[in-house]
């Protein structure tokens, strides 16, 4: 009869044309298992999609995967649209084929955090628990 | 409208279109942050356009997620303005919940103005939570006036979802043995639409035939449940459903 309460939730999405999820299925997976709320957007989705959907489901973190290429306009328009003065503190992580130069670049302009390809899956939930925990 | 919490801050009824806060009043509704119904208490709302909720329930994989989508469909046709509850079971076993329920609905169905929101509900009967009473109440008054409940109807208890909603469709599965099982289903028994999906196009007279003897049989009703066979994907089909729950409701 209980709803879970104070549970952090968190959006997975996939932005853009790039259609190979394979990836974000495992994560989503790890994350369900971590003890997390987990919602998955589906393929192609608009960043002004992304948010709506980030809204009605007032989630704690949004993680992005994207392996096309696009990720620099992609992830700014998405942080236009959520990180605004009105925002809770909601965390932008993502991971795909991401170069280290544009990583410093994303960091800086709103992205919480990049996982580039090789990163562990604990390192995500590691970072998730500290953040969350130190606020 | 302003209202007041805890006697003290007052927050602003949100615009139906304003996704931001809306979720974040849904939050803390759920977290027994927000007792809706006080604070709307101390103020009368406008009288709003009347509002339908409808629970839709069955067990796993029968359809029931697609049968909402093309309900919705059915509903913006008839300018509805739609909020869904899609409550999913929370793991016991590593207390996570995979939401999956919005994946099966059209994706442009945000831009078109419906409201989803996941739900993940936990306890030995993944009984419908309490707050979601609240909930709906929230999303009616500001405007939302078509509200669908879904849950996985895995017991018993998924009956008493009866207690929050309107009108109950439920969605039995193509393996229904017999009247035995038919008969123990309480969702089924209790349902106002039955709606069997055939997804192969046979017509599933053996399954009809059989919830059909089961209803029959029934002393403790007024009426009849409405026994509509269709394919969920097929808005026509779906249609039948919609118009049952419109006359249901002008009577």
């Amino acid at each position: 009869m209980q709803m879970q309460l104070n549970a952090k939730r968190i959006l997975l999405a996939k932005v853009g044309l790039d259609g190979h999820d394979r990836g974000i299925k495992i994560v989503l997976t790890f994350l369900k298992e971590s003890g997390y709320q987990v919602i998955y957007s589906g393929l192609h989705k608009t960043p002004k999609q992304i948010a709506d959907v980030a809204f009605q489901e007032d989630v704690d973190a949004i993680g992005i995967s994207i392996l096309s290429g696009s990720h620099v306009p992609l992830f700014l328009e998405l942080i236009s649209l959520v990180k605004t003065e009105e925002s809770k503190n909601v965390l932008i992580f993502g991971g795909g084929t991401i170069p280290d130069t544009d990583i410093a670049f994303l960091t800086k302009n709103g992205v919480d955090r990049i996982f580039p390809t090789g990163s562990t899956l604990i390192s995500i939930t590691d970072w998730l628990e500290s953040v969350w925990t130190n606020l | 409208m302003a209202l007041k919490e805890n006697n003290h801050d007052v927050f602003e009824l949100p615009r139906i279109d304003d996704y931001r806060a809306i979720g974040r009043i849904l939050t803390r509704i759920e977290n027994n942050e927000l007792n809706f119904e006080e604070a709307l208490a101390e103020n009368s709302p406008r009288k709003s356009d009347r509002k339908i909720v409808v629970g839709v329930t069955g067990g796993s994989g029968v359809g029931k997620s697609t049968f909402i989508s093309s309900l919705i469909e059915v509903a913006l046709t008839n300018k509805k303005k739609i909020a869904v509850l899609a409550i999913d079971p929370m793991s016991e076993i590593d207390k996570g919940t995979f939401l999956g329920d919005r994946l099966r609905f059209h994706q442009t169905f945000p831009d078109e103005g419906v409201f989803i929101r996941s739900i993940s509900s936990s306890g030995a009967v993944h009984d419908v939570p309490e707050s979601i009473s609240s909930m709906l109440n929230f999303l009616g008054a500001i405007g939302y006036n078509f509200l669908i409940v879904e849950t996985v109807g895995v017991g018993q208890s998924d009956a008493q979802i009866k207690k929050y909603i309107d009108k109950l469709i439920f969605l039995p599965s193509p393996d229904l043995e017999d009247w035995v099982q038919a008969l123990k289903n309480e969702p089924l028994i209790n349902a106002d639409v039955i709606f069997v999906n055939d997804r192969s196009g046979n017509g599933e007279k053996r399954l009809m035939s059989t919830i059909s003897q089961v209803i029959e049989n029934r002393n403790n009703r007024k009426s009849h449940p409405n026994l509509i066979v269709g394919n969920a994907k097929n808005t026509l089909e779906v249609n039948e459903v919609y118009n049952s729950l419109e006359a249901a409701e002008s009577r």
